[in-house]
């Protein structure tokens, strides 16, 4: 008598482990294979050119040098120039100022939207998201025009002594600052918005009944409960400036260079590295790779990067 | 450490929670404010925490206006239904919490922590996380955090509905020893009447807004002035009564049962004549008044008693032992005058 | 309702309102009847009119609709096929966490990393096959990989708030198997599918970064046209398209928002 396999019942349904696991292959490999061979092996493609040589033509010779990387240290054909440095630290104090920025704004947000009585919350949950999905260079070439030497901005800016009268407000870091704030600020603010709604406010009560003042009150009532909505909103908003060059090209100026607009000058095509914005990229993805781990230590909850 | 609230009102977009309630709690008075949900006693209960605003009227504390002033400004504090203990802090830090808001030096915050987790008697479990304590044991802690800042007035909210039934006995228990212990005015919010007559000096009853009525438990229990209070605390047979025309001065009165004689003259053509289950008495002693033949309806075991329904009006009795009683069972039971209380309203 | 502060809530307001700012300013342009600079010189619909008649926005245009389309149908047939693998069998926790690590590679990585890898792969591979070369397959090829994830997501977050037993109170009134998908378990996934598709479709209408690294010296679409111009000096005409696109977008949000949302109500309450 041949052995029929065990029985397991699954959802309310008999079937073998055998046949669940062939259903579970099924419906799971083609989009695992797809993001393995275009998401993965690209990357790891990557991974392997910044150890590549470049090509007098701008392609890609397959022998082993470590030159992207000195280049990338700032060892150029002229010797040591730290503007590479500067890059990386530019960057940093974009990303950094963004986020923060971003926080500071976020959280009223993100809770005046909660405390909206239930039948307008969604409208105004709705008027949050929308600027998110659309297109990142209208909204960023937008602020030329609010920005231009004309516009009411750039008036009032002159009359307070920030700048000469008849100039624009672009490029410049302040601009760039906008547009990331501009870029990121929904990101930062859904996930607080998703902790503020489930906000037990009996914690902020207890925390001024025991005579806790404004800052008090925030730092043990309201923080405490959104520390994990926090982390994801830094991750989605601190990775991604990291990486942007959309807004500091546009925005900030020729000048103006970040990590991104680093990698992007390397693609032209002819003059361009591979082998360097190979190296490039695999410093941002070490950057990207050490802020998730911080983030999985702190244990946020994944559900609410949806 | 008396508390007056004057004349206050409080509405929510369309329904109000208080109308016009004055309340005076004297120094050391363990008060419960008590009534079903939505009766406005956790609004009043907040109003005085200043945790609501009153849309007009006053609040005094020991005679100064507190009606301004914020929550973290007064020197109340309260002991929240859901306990809010801060679970990003130990035991230890959440009680002394409102000591280092006030800035209380930190050689002073050790000895009166230990003090309060001793009158808790939470000893021992200084440094666990609240989400490491039972149920009872968050309470204390969530007592003790208000109690360490020695407040003049100690607000509870419906402290106990979140425990089982045994711990919630012993737990009022040990508020009213704790009461007796340290003095001070307690106020507490329930909806449970049996806890309302365990550890009061003084209840007041709230309906829809209103204070019904006030007084002493035994008081309130014993003579309600209303068919709500009669029944909320305790249960109440009802019978309605009519005055005789020829005689105004007598008690005798005319209701569906026939006629009885009431506790003291109706003032008023009409009324309610209020019994409760334990005060009926059968079987009828031979000479009694207020006679009254029914027929067993339905007998409900209850453990140590039973309860009686009687055909006509669903007369409810409560007998304690076994009466061996069946539906259908002829009984004529008495009606004591003294307890046919007299309600108008 | 907990009431904030005003003055908290009026920060919220500000953030708000500068968010929707610069969106104002193109709208506002675009009916602007000047060529440069800000000054109102009057209401005109002409750079709308030019608009229609411009040739080389058409192709633009036309690609960029035919990437979303493609893309968009592949990466829900994907992405839904991965949400339901996911959810609706028993891998172990340790597959199951290597999947989720995959799933959500893509989202938190950097754009322009995966356009980095994306165009080392074209330029390793252009010589075995000439899908690998630079134009409209592979950035269809780039859009898909970073849908998938989203829409995955999005089906998956959907499953996760039916309710548990669902299927076996399905089996216990006799349906299962193929049945009870097509009955129960697709008509319920549907919103979360459509949502995670319409999503997707947004995403890869207005895509810049993946499409420019990838589109090639020939091809154009809408976003990198609209950057390109702006090298070049903005005309109205590009406020005009702008604001064209923001309208598809919002439009196609609503809708999106309408499924997600509109059709919860017909599911029965958790617990």
């Amino acid at each position: 008598m041949p052995e029929t396999p065990p029985l397991v019942v699954w959802r309310g349904n008999l079937s073998t482990a055998a046949r669940l696991r062939r259903i579970g292959v099924f419906c799971v490999s083609p989009a695992m294979l797809w993001l393995g061979f275009f998401f993965i092996l690209p990357l790891l493609m990557l991974l392997a050119i910044a150890f590549a040589t470049r090509s007098p033509s701008g392609g890609v010779e397959w022998a082993f040098s470590i030159d992207a990387f000195k280049r990338l240290a700032g060892f150029g054909s002229f010797g040591w120039s730290p503007a590479n440095g500067y890059i990386l630290l530019r960057s940093l104090w974009i990303a950094s100022a963004t986020t923060a920025i971003c926080m500071l704004l976020a959280y009223p947000l993100a809770f005046f939207i909660a405390t909206r009585p239930a039948r307008t919350r969604m409208f105004w949950l709705i008027a949050l998201t929308v600027p998110s999905w659309t297109n990142l260079i209208v909204r960023t070439y937008a602020w030329l025009i609010l920005l231009g030497p004309e516009s009411v901005i750039a008036r009032v800016a002159a009359a307070l002594g920030f700048s000469d009268p008849g100039d624009a407000l672009f490029p410049s870091t302040f601009a760039t600052l906008l547009g990331m704030i501009t870029a990121f600020l929904p990101f930062m603010a859904m996930p607080l918005y998703s902790a503020a709604e489930k906000l037990n406010w009996n914690l902020v009560e207890a925390a001024q009944d025991l005579y806790g003042g404004r800052w008090r009150t925030f730092r043990h009532g309201i923080l405490p409960q959104t520390s994990s909505a926090l982390f994801v909103g830094v991750i989605l908003t601190f990775i991604p400036a990291m990486g942007m060059f959309i807004v500091s090209d546009i925005l900030g100026g020729a000048r103006f260079m970040l990590i991104g607009n680093l990698i992007q000058t390397q693609f032209a095509f002819g003059s361009g590295n591979p082998p360097y914005a190979a190296a490039i990229s695999l410093v941002l993805i070490l950057f990207t790779l050490l802020i998730i781990a911080l983030f999985s230590r702190f244990g946020g909850k994944r559900e609410e990067l949806v | 450490m008396s508390v007056k609230v004057i004349a206050v009102h409080k509405t929510y977009g369309s329904t109000q929670a208080l109308c016009n309630v004055d309340l005076t709690v004297k120094p050391g008075e363990f008060i419960t404010l008590l009534g079903p949900s939505g009766c406005g006693k956790t609004t009043l209960l907040r109003l005085i925490a200043g945790l609501e605003k009153p849309d007009s009227g006053y609040i005094h504390l020991d005679g100064a206006d507190i009606t301004h002033a914020r929550a973290n400004e007064r020197p109340i504090n309260t002991v929240f239904q859901s306990y809010a203990l801060f679970p990003h802090l130990d035991v230890r830090d959440n009680i002394a919490f409102g000591l280092r808001s006030r800035r209380v030096p930190e050689t002073e915050i050790g000895p009166r922590v230990d003090k309060a987790i001793a009158l808790v008697r939470l000893d021992g479990l200084g440094d666990r996380r609240t989400h490491q304590l039972s149920g009872g044991q968050q309470q204390r802690v969530a007592l003790a955090r208000a109690l360490v800042n020695e407040p003049r007035v100690l607000l509870l909210d419906e402290p106990m509905s979140a425990l089982d039934a045994n711990l919630r006995v012993a737990l009022q228990l040990e508020l009213r020893a704790l009461h007796r212990r340290i003095g001070g005015t307690f106020i507490l919010v329930t909806h449970d009447q049996d806890e309302a007559l365990t550890v009061s000096d003084r209840i007041v009853v709230l309906n829809k807004g209103q204070i019904v009525q006030q007084g002493a438990p035994e008081d309130v229990y014993k003579n309600p002035t209303t068919r709500f209070v009669a029944s909320f605390l305790g249960q109440a047979n009802f019978i309605t009564a009519q005055r005789l025309p020829d005689s105004a001065s007598t008690s005798l009165v005319s209701t569906p049962l026939g006629r009885l004689r009431a506790a003291v003259p109706l003032t008023e053509p009409e009324a309610t004549l209020c019994i409760r289950p334990g005060e009926i008495v059968f079987p009828a002693p031979a000479d009694c008044a207020n006679r009254v033949d029914g027929i067993v309806r339905e007998v409900i075991y209850r453990g140590d008693h039973q309860e009686v329904w009687l055909d006509p009006q669903g007369l409810r009795l409560t007998l304690s032992g076994d009466t061996r009683l069946r539906p259908g069972d002829s009984i004529t039971v008495s009606l004591p005058a003294e307890n046919l209380r007299v309600l108008y309203a | 309702m907990r009431k904030l502060p005003t003055w908290v809530n009026a920060l919220g307001l500000f953030a708000l309102t500068l968010l929707y700012l610069p969106l104002i300013g193109v709208v506002i342009q675009s009916f602007n009847d000047s060529r440069v600079g800000l000054a109102w010189k009057g209401f005109t619909f002409k750079w709308y009119e030019r608009l229609w008649l411009n040739a080389d926005i058409h192709q633009a245009a036309w690609n960029t609709v035919v990437v979303a389309t493609v893309s968009t149908v592949i990466a829900t047939v994907l992405g839904t096929a991965l949400a339901f693998g996911l959810a609706r069998l028993p891998w172990t926790r340790r597959n199951l966490t290597a999947f989720d690590n995959v799933l959500y590679l893509p989202v938190v990585t950097p754009e322009i990393i995966m356009a980095a890898a994306l165009v080392v792969m074209i330029s390793v591979m252009r010589h075995v096959h000439t899908i690998f070369d630079f134009g409209l397959p592979i950035i269809i090829i780039g859009h898909v990989t970073f849908q998938i994830s989203f829409v995955a997501l999005t089906v998956r977050s959907r499953l996760a708030s039916l309710p548990a037993n669902l299927d076996e109170a399905a089996c216990d009134l006799y349906s299962g198997g193929w049945n009870l998908f097509r009955r129960v378990t697709l008509p319920l996934a549907m919103p979360g599918i459509t949502a995670g598709a319409l999503l997707a479709f947004i995403l890869s209408l207005d895509d810049f970064v993946i499409t420019y690294f990838t589109a090639g010296p020939r091809i154009t679409t809408l976003p990198i046209f609209i950057y390109a111009s702006q090298r070049k000096g903005i005309t109205p005409e590009i406020h005009a398209l702008s604001t064209v696109m923001l309208l598809c977008t919002v439009v196609l949000v609503f809708i999106a928002v309408r499924f997600v949302n509109g059709k919860r109500g017909h599911t029965p309450a958790n617990g």
